[in-house]
Parts: structure tokens; sequence; C-alpha cells
């Protein structure tokens, strides 16, 4: 951390007597907060608000290598656990012709499909963030070959493991207790400090786009143990060594993106706290309507289906469940949009919705306002610990 | 852009066409040939440019004259035998700095694009049925700023001749077309272009699917690059049925810079500045 600080410092000096190089910086700060009207259905849980900064330098000294450091920070004001500092991003990267090489910290994204990515595996999930596919900076060496003809293959080297973070005992949206954030289990071979790594072919023929990809080391989704610890009981994470071979295929027909990932996993522990090798898939559709009622409004429509073999011992919340999407673009000047999403566990397990509307006040200013909510949840799923956790959320982000 | 850029350069001719799609034949048939002929040359003379990068500003005004800036670049690749490969980057507003397109535009068949989100890293894939979208919020759609190949018009008809709008010195002689695609936001457009080797573009009138009179886009400050390429630098749109209106203003262009295709593919397009 100490080396980070130094290194952000030192560039940030650096770009201040060199003008001969490009170099850009991007700041930007967030105000949020979540209401939940209901009443909290666990001790200790508040509704809080937050704020978060995040910065962004990039410099290019030559034309084919870039370095980017980008710390975060946010503070919760009633849950210290979801408070944070992290180099969210930090690397170097020098590319040619052919291939790119990294070392340092990234962000990676896999994946074709809206709800949920199965295949994106590299980063660990920022859950505190309560936002769905936010994610931590991971600690990666990592080399590309490229080629207009054959695609692209990654090859990444993941020397460390940064666990997940967790909502506090105050926050909302948890599990009838807290995850502790010490004693950790690691199993299988899983350890912070043993490396994981991966390769990920990628190509595109036309219309449709194909990936296949293998992944071995520690699951980035653990396992919520509970332990007694002084005669209370109390829940800890858990973390197993896990080999995922994974794939996506999309295709576009016309207005419609049809979509599809699916994995097999082993190694991974279910609900029960048994290994079980499983097979899970998402697969859909995205539709575009063109000038939707004769506006100049862009309208996406997506319909997927996800689908885990492990049926109700599985510890993704949509194991069985049919989603429904919605996004309007108003291509304003404002830029508002509007997304709509519903969930629906076919078993009968909870259903999820979401409405988001977000416009720019100013160039610089960014708004969104969502309600979430929670229905017909089973007290045999994971929904039901968040059965009186609908919220409205409102977030302004200032970039600067 | 880069669509508008060669409106001036690329107009029908549906040979390739007709040898592919047969029932194209038909459309293809009744083409007047004059019409097509201005077309092809002036697509013909643009031939060679090689690749081009510009920088761009857009000036968004509504009813009421108020104004609202856009920045952003555009990246273009001439591929010999197919259409170009354009990269828009988009520079504000700062919500949406750092995202970019990338369209792979092809002279039979919808056209590759894919759009980068800067803040999920995500490089998505997306349709280009969404041709008729409005780009950045503009007057401009996408398809008005694609890659005008001559294959992506048929029914080129030949109306008159008069003096060219904004250069009265010039003789303009004006057509129709019609886009192939189904999914355009256009029945057809009227085109103004001057009697010069190169046929610049001076006006483009665009009529919705109804035929009425949508919009008008104006060329005027017309450049020459490498004593040969005409460029214009400034677009005017204005749209007749919402009385909106856009200002492009192209800041710079520079010819032949060396960009060649590992600057248009999807590892390049996430790691665009």
């Amino acid at each position: 951390m100490k080396f980070f600080f130094f290194l952000l410092i030192s560039s940030y000096t650096f770009i201040c007597f060199s003008e001969d190089i490009y170099w850009e910086l991007n700041n930007e700060k967030t105000f949020q907060t979540r209401v939940f009207h209901k009443e909290n259905a666990y001790e200790y849980q508040k509704n809080t608000y937050s704020v978060n900064l995040k910065s962004e330098l990039f410099l290019e000294p030559q034309r084919n290598i870039n370095v980017l450091i980008e710390p975060e920070y946010r503070y919760d004001y009633h849950d210290k656990e979801r408070s944070l500092f992290d180099i969210s991003q930090g690397y170097f990267l020098y590319f040619n012709d052919h291939s790119e090489f990294k070392i340092g910290k990234e962000k990676v994204f896999w994946g074709v499909t809206e709800l949920k990515n199965l295949v994106d595996i590299i980063n660990s999930p920022d859950e505190a963030s309560g936002e769905e596919k936010s994610k931590l900076g991971q600690s990666l060496i990592s080399y590309s070959y490229i080629n207009n003809k054959f695609g692209f293959i990654d090859l990444i080297y993941m020397p460390l493991f940064h666990e997940p973070t967790k909502v506090g005992k105050n926050g909302r949206l948890r599990l009838n207790l807290p995850t502790q954030n010490y004693n950790t289990s690691y199993e299988g071979g899983a350890g912070r400090k043993i490396p994981s790594w991966a390769i990920k072919w990628q190509n595109s023929f036309r219309e449709t786009d194909i990936s296949l990809q293998l992944f071995r080391g520690t699951s980035r989704n653990g396992s919520t143990l509970p332990k007694l610890e002084n005669g209370e009981i109390k829940y800890f994470a858990g973390y197993e060594r896990i080999t995922q071979i994974g794939s996506f295929l999309q295709s576009i027909f016309g207005p419609i993106i049809f979509k599809f990932e699916g994995i097999r996993r082993n190694g991974q522990k279910n609900t029960l706290y048994e290994r079980e090798n499983y097979y899970s898939y998402i697969t859909g559709i995205e539709y575009v309507v063109t000038r939707p009622f004769d506006k100049i409004w862009d309208l996406n429509i997506f319909a997927e289906y996800s689908n885990d073999d492990r049926g109700s011992n599985s510890n993704d919340i949509f194991q069985n469940d049919l989603f429904i999407g919605t996004r309007i673009n108003f291509n304003d000047v404002q830029g508002t949009e509007f997304t709509q999403m519903l969930t629906l566990d076919l078993n009968g397990d909870g259903n999820t919705g979401n409405l988001e509307i977000s416009t720019r006040l100013k160039d610089s200013v960014r708004i969104a306002a969502n309600y979430t909510s929670y229905w017909s949840v089973n007290n045999k799923d994971t929904l039901y610990s968040f059965r009186r956790d609908n919220y409205l959320g409102i977030k302004i982000t200032n970039y600067f | 852009m880069k669509i508008i850029l060669q409106n001036l350069k690329h107009f029908i001719t549906s040979i390739f066409l007709f040898s592919i799609i047969g029932n194209n034949f038909l459309v293809a048939a009744e083409e007047d040939s004059k019409a097509l002929k201005i077309s092809t040359d002036a697509y013909n003379y643009d031939k060679g440019f090689g690749d081009f990068i510009s920088n761009q500003t857009m000036t968004l005004r509504n009813k009421q004259g108020e104004e609202t800036i856009r920045y952003f670049r555009g990246k273009t690749l001439e591929v010999s035998d197919d259409g170009d490969k354009t990269l828009f980057i988009f520079d504000s507003p700062k919500d949406v700095k750092g995202t970019a397109t990338l369209t792979f535009s092809h002279k039979v068949g919808p056209d590759d694009q894919w759009l980068y989100l800067p803040a999920l890293k995500r490089v998505k894939r997306i349709t280009s049925e969404n041709r008729s979208g409005s780009f950045v919020g503009s007057e401009f759609a996408y398809e008005d700023l694609g890659s005008q190949e001559l294959e992506k018009y048929s029914n080129r008809k030949y109306i008159k001749k008069e003096p060219c709008p904004q250069k009265e010195e010039l003789t303009c002689h004006v057509i129709t077309r019609v886009p192939v695609e189904k999914s355009s936001g256009y029945s057809y457009q009227t085109l103004w272009l001057d009697d010069t080797p190169a046929h610049k573009v001076w006006k483009i009138e665009y009529y919705d699917r109804k035929k009425s009179l949508l919009k008008t886009l104006k060329f005027g400050d017309y450049k020459i690059y490498l004593d040969k390429f005409w460029r214009p630098s400034t677009y005017y749109m204005i749209n007749h049925q919402t009385g909106k209106s856009t200002d492009l203003l192209v800041e710079e262009i520079k010819f032949k810079v060396g960009l060649s295709e590992r600057d248009f593919n999807q590892k390049s397009l996430s790691r665009i500045r």
C-alpha cells in the first residue's frame, strides 16, 4: 500500500514536470444513500449513506506504453465494513501489433449476457458496494496474443486472491448474521497467497462472437460457514480451490442478439457445505426496437433464463430464474435512461424487481434513482434475508 | 462523422450487389444510369485515402436555441475489398468520457459494431439495426455518420441540374437514392453533388418513412487534403419536424497517419483513449 502511495505521488508530481507525454486525470465523487422503508429484519441494521471518491491517472509515456493508476476511497457513515480504500486499478501495459503485456492490478470483464455473467471470473466481487456488478481489482500478470484471423488468446497469472468485501452488522442486504472478516477458511488448496491462473480464447466471425475459457484457482464466490465462537454462532467466509471451464456465444440475427454463457465448475461447496460439481448456464436474447412509438429513443428488451443443476442446493439465487429487462435511452441532451429488471424464480423461491432512472443535471453531474424490491421469498432461500430490504436508492456523481 | 465524410464519396453501384444477392437485381435495374455514374465517379475519386483521424465538436441546439457542446474523435481505415473500419471516441460529457464505438462496415449485409463501456471495462456487441438511432443525442443518426458504401443505396434517380446550394458558382446534379437496409429511418434522400471530378456533396435532404421531409444537412468550408481529397469543415443539420439542429465542426483532419487493422479490433478498443 505504501508503495502505491509512493507511486501515486511520484506520478502526480512527474506529470507536472513533463510536458511532452500524454496524460489524463479524471476524478469523480459520488454521494449515495439507500432508504430502506421497512423495519429492519435483523438487529443493528440501519439506513446508511456513503461517499465515494475515485481518481484515475492515465499516462502514455510512449505510443505503445500505458500506465494507469486508479485509487478509490469509500466511506460509509454507519457500516464501517463497507468503508474501503483500494487501488482498484494500477497497471503498466506494453503492446505491439500482435501482443499485449500487462502487470499490476486490473478489472477484467468477460461475458455477453445481461442479468449476470457466469464466465466473468477474474475479479472478486465488491459485495459491500451494493451494486450487482461491482468488483475489486485483481493483481495479475497477463499476456495476450492478438491475431485478426484467429482471435485473441489471454493468459492470466494471478498471484494473490483479494477477498470479496462484506456488508457489516449495521448494513442491510445481508444474511441474518453478518459475515466476519477474520478467520476466513481456505480449502482444497485455496489461499490468499496461492496463485490462480486463467486462459481465454475469443474470436468473432461476422455476426458471431465465441469464447472458451479455463480457470483454476481460488473461487471468487465463497461459502458462508457458521461456526461457534465463545459460545456464539458467527458466520465466516470460506473459499475453495476450483476448476472452471466456461464458454460464451453470441450471434446477431437482425434486431435480435442471441446470447449464451455456460460453465462447468468443480470444487465449489453448495449450501449444504458439501462439494458438488455442477453445470450452470444462462441464455436469452436482446431485442432492439427501432424508433419505438416513432420516437428517437433506443429501446432494448432482454429476456434470459438462468439455470444451475444443483437445484435448491445452489448458492446462486438465480438457479432457475427467468429475467425480463427493458432499457430505454431517450437520446436527449441530458442522456436520460430508464431501466427495468424483473427476475422470477420458477421454483417460487423469491422474485426481485428493479426500476432505475438516471439523467444528467449538468455536463459534469449525473443523478440516478432506483427502487429495488424482493417478494414472494421462501424462507429456505438466500433472498429470505432480504425480505424487508426493499429500498429507494439515490446516487449523485460529480465528474471533475 | 465518417458516414458524412463518405457521403462525399460513396454512392452506389449495384454491380457488386446483383451478382451476390439476386433479388437486388430488380432494384438495381431500375437505377438511372446518369445518377449511378455520378455516384460511382464520386466514390471512385475518393479511393486511396488510406486512413485519417479527426477531432470534432458538435453543437446541439434545441427549439429555444439553447446549446450543448459535445466533443469526440474519429479514426477511419480504408478497406479496399470491403467497407471501411471506423472508431469514434467520446470525450464529453464526462460521464460517458472514454466510451467508444467500433464499426466494421460491409458492402453487403449488416455492419459489425461494438461499444466499449469504460466503467464496466466491457466490450459489448451491438446490432447495426439501431442505425436510425440518434448519435449522442444529436440530430445526426448513426446511419448519417457511417461508411457510405455504394452498395448501401439503390434506386438512384437523376432529377435535375441547378446552381449548388451555398455555392452558386458551381453547378450541382440533384439525385435521389434509397437506403437498402430496411431498418433505415429514411424512405429516400436527395443529394446535391457538384460537377467537379470529386463531385463534392453540398446538401442532403432526408425523407422519413412517411416520405415527409425530416432533415436537411448542409456542408461548408471544403478543404483539400493531400492535394486530392476534399472534406468539409462544417456540417449543419436541421430537423424540420422538431426544430432542433446540430452543427458539426471538424477541428482537424490528418490523413495517412499510419493506422492499420491492429488499431481496429476489440483489444485496441478496450485500451482506447
